[in-house]
C-alpha cells in the first residue's frame, strides 16, 4: 500500500490543499503594484528588482492571486493586435504560417510526439480513428500518416530528443496562432468566414496529418482540412485533446462551442457569431466532445467535468480525482471517457454518477 | 533627474509622440518619472539603455490620454477595450469583472481635477510594460482585492442552507487525525525551508494552477526546467517530511500511516474550497504541461 509513488501522490495532494488554503495576508508595502507586475510579465524587470518581486510573491497570497489572475487573462488576450487597419494580406498570414508550421512539423519531427498530456497509445488510437474517417479527397493522407506512425515507432533516441526539442516551440507557435485567429474572428466576422473557406486548396495535406498526430496543444489553426478532420471526429462524438482556445463541433457543424481558458461560447451559425455561456467554473477548460447538437461534455483542470444537455446550461459532473483532465470522448449524455493529463482514462456510463478506471 | 535633450528628442521621435501632439517637455517628464520610479540612471549609459527599452509608443499615448487628447483617447479605447473586456471575462466568466473594467475608464480619463490638473490613472504607467499588460495588471489587482474584500465580509453559511458544507459522513478516527496533523505540520515546515524561488514555483503551480509554461515564463525558465525543478522540490519536501516524522519519534509503520492518512482523504473535492482561493482554483497533475 505504502509505495514510493503513493507517498509522492500524498505530498502532491498535501501541497495542493495547503497552498490553496486561503491565507489572510493583507496589503503590505512590499506588495507589487500593477505597474511592477506588468513589467515583470513583460520582461521589464531584471536584477535586484526581479529578485525582490519573486521573493515577495513567494510568500504573499495576494500577489500570488494577482499573478494567477494575470496568467488567466493571457490565453484570451493573446497578442495585442488592434482591430483597426488590417492589411489585405494579413488575414492570410495566419493560415499560411500555420501551414508552414505544419510542414516543418512534418519534415522535422519524424518521431511520435507523445507528451505527458496524452499517452502514446491514445495518440495512435486517435490517429487511426482520424485516418479511418478522412474525407475521400484526403484519401492519400491516412497512408502518409500511418507511414509516419510506423517511422515514429522505429525512430532512434536521437530523433526523439530532436522531437522533444522542436515540438514545444512549435506547439507554442501554433497555439499562439490559434488564439490570434480566434481573436480576429471576433473582431471581424466576415473576414473570418473568408479565412475559413478560402485557403482550402492552399493548405498542405501535412496539416491534416500533423493535426491528427500532434499531441495536446498542437491543434493547428483554422486550416479547413484540419477543421474537416475535427468535424469527422466529432460526428462520432469524439473530439481530440485540444488545449487553449478551441472549438467543439457537434454533428451539425452549425452548432458548436468554443473554449478559451475558462470561457465557453456557443455558436449556432457555424462560428460566425458567438455568445458567451456562463458555466460558473473558473478552472481552465482543456477539451470537449459534442455527441449531439444539445449535448456537450467539457473537461478541464482540477477534475472539472461539465455537461450540457440543452446546449446552454452547464452542470458540474462529479469527478473522483483532482487532477488535470486533457481529453474527453462521449457518445451521449451518460457515456463518456475522460483522459487525465498523466495518461489514465476513466469512464462513466451513468452521466458521471460513477466512474471506472479503464 | 534631468535627461539629456538629444536623448529626449530621439526617444520622442521613436515614440511617434508628435502623432498625439504631446509636448516634448511633458514627454520628458514622463521619461524622468519612469527612470525615477525604477531608480535607473546611476550612470548615463544605464539610463539610456533603460529608457530605450521602454514601450515608448505606449508611453506617448498614455501621456496624450492623461492630458485629455481626444484623438489619443479614441485610439486608446478602440485599441484596448476589446482586450480589457476579454481579460475581464476571463477573470470572471459570469461578467462580474466587466464593471471593474468599465470603472477603470473613468479613472483613466481622470475625472478629478486637483489644482486645475487632470489626475489620470495613466500617471502610474511608466512604460516598463505594454499598455495592454498594464491594464490587465490593474484589472487583475482590482479583481483580486475585491474578491478578498468580499471574502472577509462574507458571512458563514447557515447550517441549514444548501451552501453549508456537509458534515463528514463518518467521524475521523483520532489516530488518523493525529497523523494528518503531523504530516501537515511537517509539510508546512518543509515548504518554509525552501528557497523563495522554489516556493514561488510551487505557489504558481499548485496554488494558482498555472501551467508549466506559464510558470516557467514567470520565472524566466523553460517549461521543461520548471517541470524538473518541481519534481526536485517535491522530492526534497518528501525527504524532509519523512526525516521530520522520524525525528518526531515515529516508526516506519507510523510514517507510512501518516502518508496513508492523506491518500485516504481522497474523497470528492470540495469545489467551494478550491474556488475560494482568491482568484485561483484548480488541481494539477505531476506532468501538467502547457
Amino acid at each position: 500500500m505504502d509505495t514510493s509513488r503513493e507517498r509522492d501522490q500524498s505530498i502532491e495532494r498535501l501541497l495542493r490543499q495547503s497552498l490553496q488554503t486561503p491565507r489572510p495576508d493583507g496589503v503590505t508595502d512590499s506588495c507589487l503594484d500593477a505597474e511592477t507586475l506588468a513589467a515583470w510579465i513583460d520582461g521589464g524587470l531584471s536584477g535586484a528588482a526581479l529578485e525582490m518581486a519573486q521573493t515577495h510573491v513567494a510568500d504573499c497570497a495576494r500577489c500570488q492571486s494577482m499573478v494567477g489572475a494575470m496568467a488567466r487573462t493571457n490565453a484570451v488576450v493573446a497578442q495585442p493586435e488592434p482591430e483597426r487597419g488590417l492589411r489585405p494580406w494579413l488575414p492570410w498570414l495566419v493560415p499560411l504560417t500555420a501551414a508552414a508550421a505544419a510542414v516543418v512539423l512534418w519534415v522535422a519531427v519524424p518521431g511520435d510526439l507523445s507528451t505527458p498530456q496524452r499517452p502514446a497509445e491514445e495518440v495512435q488510437t486517435q490517429t487511426a480513428k482520424t485516418n479511418a474517417q478522412q474525407p475521400a479527397s484526403l484519401g492519400n493522407q491516412p497512408q502518409a500518416s500511418a507511414a509516419r506512425t510506423e517511422t515514429g515507432a522505429a525512430s532512434s533516441a536521437d530523433k526523439k530528443a530532436e522531437t522533444q526539442a522542436v515540438a514545444p516551440e512549435l506547439r507554442k507557435e501554433i497555439g499562439r496562432l490559434e488564439a490570434d485567429r480566434l481573436q480576429r474572428q471576433d473582431a471581424a466576422a466576415a473576414p473570418a468566414v473568408a479565412l475559413r473557406s478560402a485557403p482550402a486548396a492552399a493548405t498542405p495535406p501535412a496539416a491534416v496529418a500533423a493535426e491528427a498526430s500532434a499531441p495536446a496543444a498542437a491543434a493547428p489553426p483554422a486550416a479547413p482540412t484540419a477543421e474537416g478532420a475535427r468535424l469527422a471526429r466529432s460526428a462520432n462524438g469524439v473530439v481530440g485533446t485540444i488545449t487553449g482556445a478551441n472549438q467543439i463541433v457537434s454533428p451539425n457543424p452549425s452548432i458548436r462551442w468554443r473554449i478559451a481558458g475558462s470561457v465557453v461560447e456557443h455558436s449556432t451559425d457555424g462560428g460566425s457569431s458567438w455568445a458567451a455561456v456562463p458555466t460558473g467554473i473558473a478552472a481552465e477548460l482543456t477539451a470537449g466532445a459534442a455527441p449531439s447538437t444539445l449535448v456537450c461534455w467539457l473537461v478541464g483542470r482540477g477534475g472539472v467535468v461539465l455537461l450540457t444537455t440543452d446546449g446552454r446550461t452547464w452542470r458540474r459532473v462529479a469527478f473522483p480525482e483532482i487532477t488535470d483532465l486533457s481529453a474527453v470522448r462521449a457518445t451521449d449524455t451518460r457515456t463518456a471517457s475522460v483522459s487525465t493529463a498523466d495518461g489514465r482514462i476513466l469512464t462513466t456510463s451513468d452521466g458521471g454518477v460513477t466512474w471506472e478506471r479503464r | 533627474m534631468p535627461i539629456d535633450g538629444k536623448l529626449v528628442d530621439r526617444l520622442y521621435r521613436q515614440a511617434s509622440a508628435e502623432r498625439w501632439r504631446v509636448p516634448v517637455h511633458r514627454f520628458a517628464e514622463a521619461l524622468e518619472a519612469s527612470a525615477g520610479h525604477e531608480r535607473a540612471g546611476a550612470q548615463s549609459g544605464e539610463l539610456e539603455r533603460y529608457l530605450t527599452a521602454l514601450h515608448l509608443e505606449d508611453l506617448a499615448l498614455a501621456c496624450a490620454c492623461a492630458a485629455g487628447d481626444e484623438s489619443a483617447w479614441e485610439h486608446f479605447i478602440l485599441e484596448q477595450r476589446p482586450f480589457l473586456y476579454r481579460a475581464a471575462d476571463a477573470l470572471d466568466p459570469g461578467g462580474g469583472a466587466r464593471d471593474l473594467a468599465d470603472s477603470l475608464y473613468a479613472e483613466l480619463f481622470g475625472l478629478r481635477d486637483r489644482a486645475g490638473e487632470r489626475q489620470s490613472l495613466f500617471r502610474y504607467f511608466h512604460g516598463r510594460s505594454s499598455l495592454t499588460t498594464w491594464l490587465r495588471a490593474v484589472l487583475a489587482q482590482r479583481h483580486v482585492d475585491r474578491l478578498r474584500t468580499n471574502r472577509r465580509l462574507e458571512a458563514l453559511p447557515d447550517e441549514d442552507s444548501s451552501d453549508a458544507l456537509p458534515a463528514p459522513s463518518s467521524p475521523i478516527e483520532p489516530e488518523r487525525y493525529r497523523y494528518l496533523e503531523l504530516i501537515r505540520q511537517t509539510l508546512k515546515r518543509a515548504v518554509a525551508h525552501l528557497p523563495p524561488r522554489d516556493r514561488l514555483r510551487l505557489a504558481c503551480y499548485y496554488a494558482q494552477e498555472l501551467t508549466l509554461a506559464e510558470t516557467g515564463r514567470l520565472l524566466g525558465e523553460h517549461e521543461a526546467t520548471s517541470s524538473r525543478q518541481l519534481a526536485r522540490t517535491r522530492r526534497a519536501i518528501r525527504d524532509d517530511v519523512e526525516r521530520q516524522l522520524v525525528e518526531y519519534g515515529l516508526t516506519d509503520v507510523e510514517v507510512a500511516q501518516c502518508f496513508a492518512s492523506v491518500s485516504q482523504d481522497a474523497g470528492p473535492l470540495d469545489l467551494k474550497q478550491i474556488l475560494d482561493v482568491g482568484s485561483g482554483r484548480k488541481e494539477s497533475a505531476p506532468d501538467r504541461s502547457s
